[in-house]
């Protein structure tokens, strides 16, 4: 039992938003209202196929995630978030071959496939000078979890991607320096799958993409210390 | 909160030198290993969420020692030995004898005076009075040309009696001043007083695979046990790695083209066993010989695999799921496999038939179980785990009774990759104490640690025939 309360309620909801302000990086809502835009576009084409895929829920909760996120002012990650709800779309979409679930006269036509094309978000209308490098992108100890922070770069990468369609790319997945070499080049395996089952959701051609596990062998950084580690899990893209 | 076990092992800093002085000091260790447990609350600092560490003490010891006399060589001819030969004999005994395990030395200051005087017939009554349990003498008498004539020779202090040992290595020799030479006879002698003290001989004789960082490459390596000799094998200029050494033959791990891929080295020669896509790691040979275990993650994840130990041919998928399966040991009778598997959340080891039926998990304890090897008589599994301090220590687990967890190593840097040696009384490890990755050797208890390497770098031994 507390005989004093470490903090009192209205300093507690007080400093909240003041945090989420400054967590909330320097992107604009210009971008973030943009992806939206697309997001909502390619949720529409989603639900008009009525697949009944596992995508579509999440990917409605990704958009209205986008929403909440972007009424907070955290555009970072609403324009992440809306990112993630167009590839989610754009999966339940192609689900049927690009085709609606529920129509049993569908044809495999050009003009059918017209009205529901592979690639639901088009190309940015970049060249391939704009497009800037791509990105490593990093994790949290013994994990390969994919944070918004991750997607968000991923999104950047697929961008120069599709910018450089003759390019392959290697996945290289990393661990930092401790523990046994053969758990970590499987992490680092799966780190790198997690990331290439990402891209692949982007309509990137799946043997543009070669996942290669490097274990903690080549690490980023020599120092030992929390940053050297956080430094070294990571999957770093090498275009070929 | 977080529990900190808190107190050095003792002889990992000084031996004892009496027989008395052993006994006091046992009885402090014995408390000390066993019992001070010390609790500090509050987390410690650290940037991810921070795991429970394993939390055992270190063990009591269990292997007895001997308290051995070695006076210095006795140059029994008339050439004065102005190439070193007494140096060389004397060090090369008294290494081997360390490396071992069993023995501590009697301080030089008790011994009596001018142990060289008696020459190779000692003054029993005068060396038991010194405390000794053992002696060892060593005469030498310098040959014309490259040879030496050489007698090592042990003597049983308690009993006051001179002891034949098994094979004649207590017999005078004649040998060439090669310091290889040389320190085989040592390695076979020493192997014989140690089978005098425990009925089995001693781990000279065996080899250590082992890795070794050069610059940006790893390379593949053999340690002799007595740290006599290191020699690299598969030369590749790439990143070698989990060698494991079985019946002459080195699986190993290698990038040397994209990987990684699953190699043989055999005779001097490299095959590769597994180049399918994704991972091809840790080749296990069974103790029959007749298959392979290894991680291959060509079907999704990293799963475990039985393999034609020649042809790299998969016999039988082990392991079904989407997580990382790993590390895989066979036991002595080749019926179970241990390894390493993430399926529920942290990496721990579990045991399997190796028919890949009956998969049970076999660690609770702490959240970075790895690195199993079964031992070779079959009651132990040793592993690496990240204890409550977030550093890897040693450990033991019996397969029969998951409760008796024993600690092997504590607060000496980073101590992990355990193999036991082929008669199982030892273990080689990877420890970064020095600062630098070096090879160590210990008892199965843990009780004495000696370095075996020199120069850093070393990792992932393997240790076989």
């Amino acid at each position: 039992m507390y005989d004093q309360k470490p903090f009192t309620r209205p300093s507690w909801l007080l400093s909240l938003p003041l945090s989420l302000m400054f967590l909330s990086g320097c992107g604009g809502a210009g971008p973030a209202k943009s992806e939206m835009t697309k997001a909502v576009s390619s949720l529409e084409l989603a639900r008009k196929t009525r697949c009944p895929h596992e995508s579509l829920p999440i990917a409605e909760k990704a958009y209205e995630d986008s929403k909440r996120l972007f009424d907070e002012g955290k555009y970072d990650e609403a324009r992440a978030k809306a990112r993630v709800a167009q590839r989610l779309s754009a999966e339940v979409t192609q689900s049927n071959g690009g085709k609606p679930c529920e129509d049993p006269n569908a044809v495999k036509s050009e003009g059918e496939s017209e009205l529901f094309p592979p690639e639901i978000n088009p190309p940015e209308e970049v060249t391939a000078e704009e497009v800037p490098e791509m990105k490593t992108v990093y994790f949290a100890f013994d994990s390969s979890a994919l944070t918004p922070e991750t997607m968000e770069t991923l999104e950047q990468n697929i961008v120069w991607m599709k910018a450089n369609e003759e390019s392959s790319v290697e996945l290289g997945g990393h661990c930092d320096s401790r523990g046994s070499s053969d758990y970590n080049i499987a992490l680092s395996e799966r780190r790198a799958r997690a990331v290439e089952g990402y891209i692949l959701k982007s309509g990137v051609a799946p043997d543009r993409l070669e996942v290669v596990a490097y274990g903690s062998e080549r690490l980023a950084s020599q120092r030992l210390d929390a940053e050297g580690h956080k430094r070294n899990r990571r999957v770093e893209f090498k275009a070929r | 909160m977080i529990h900190i076990l808190k107190h050095t092992h003792p002889h990992l800093q000084s031996p004892p030198s009496l027989r008395a002085r052993v006994g006091s000091v046992l009885a402090l260790s014995l408390i000390a290993c066993g019992l001070i447990v010390t609790t500090i609350s509050g987390a410690l600092a650290q940037e991810e969420d921070a795991p429970k560490g394993i939390e055992v003490p270190v063990s009591a010891q269990q292997v007895k020692r001997v308290l051995i006399a070695l006076p210095p060589a006795i140059n029994q001819g008339a050439s004065a030995d102005t190439v070193g030969i007494s140096e060389r004999l004397s060090s090369g005994v008294e290494r081997a004898l360390t490396l071992s395990g069993y023995f501590d030395f009697l301080e030089r200051e008790l011994y009596p005076q001018d142990p060289s005087a008696e020459g190779m017939n000692p003054n029993f009554t005068s060396w038991f009075n010194a405390g000794t349990q053992g002696l060892v003498k060593i005469a030498f008498d310098l040959q014309a040309g490259d040879d030496v004539k050489v007698t090592l020779k042990l003597f049983d202090i308690d009993q006051k009696k001179p002891i034949s040992l098994a094979g004649g290595v207590d017999q005078t020799v004649t040998l060439k001043r090669d310091p290889a030479v040389l320190q085989a006879h040592i390695a076979r002698f020493v192997n014989q007083v140690v089978k005098y003290y425990t009925g089995t001989e001693g781990f000279f004789g065996t080899r250590i695979a082992a890795i070794r960082k050069v610059g940006r490459n790893k390379e593949l390596v053999m340690v002799n046990p007595d740290g006599s000799r290191v020699g690299t094998l598969a030369k590749s200029g790439g990143i070698n790695l989990l060698p494991s050494l079985a019946k002459g033959k080195i699986y190993f791990t290698s990038y040397r083209d994209g990987g990684p891929n699953l190699y043989l080295y055999e005779r001097g020669k490299v095959s590769r066993i597994s180049g399918r896509k994704g991972i091809n790691m840790g080749g296990v040979l069974s103790p029959s010989g007749g298959f392979l275990a290894a991680s291959l993650s060509f079907q999704g994840s990293s799963e475990i695999y039985l393999l034609n130990p020649k042809s790299g041919d998969v016999l039988r998928r082990l392991t079904r799921n989407g997580r990382i399966d790993i590390s895989p040991t066979w036991s002595p009778d080749g019926k179970k496999i241990a390894f390493v598997s993430d399926r529920e959340g942290s990496p721990q080891i579990w045991v399997m038939n190796s028919d890949g039926s009956n998969q049970k998990r076999l660690t609770y304890q702490g959240k970075y179980n790895q690195s199993p090897r079964w031992s070779p008589n079959g009651d132990l599994i040793v592993f690496s785990s990240r204890d409550e301090k977030y550093v890897f220590d040693i450990f033991t687990i019996d397969p029969n009774d998951p409760s008796k967890i024993t600690r092997l190593t504590q607060n000496q840097g980073n101590n992990v990759e355990p193999s036991w040696s082929p008669d199982g009384r030892h273990i080689v490890f990877s420890s970064t104490r020095t600062g630098r990755s070096e090879l160590y050797i210990m008892t199965s208890d843990g009780f004495t640690q000696r370095r075996l390497t020199n120069g850093g770098g070393f990792t992932s031994p393997s240790w076989g025939e």
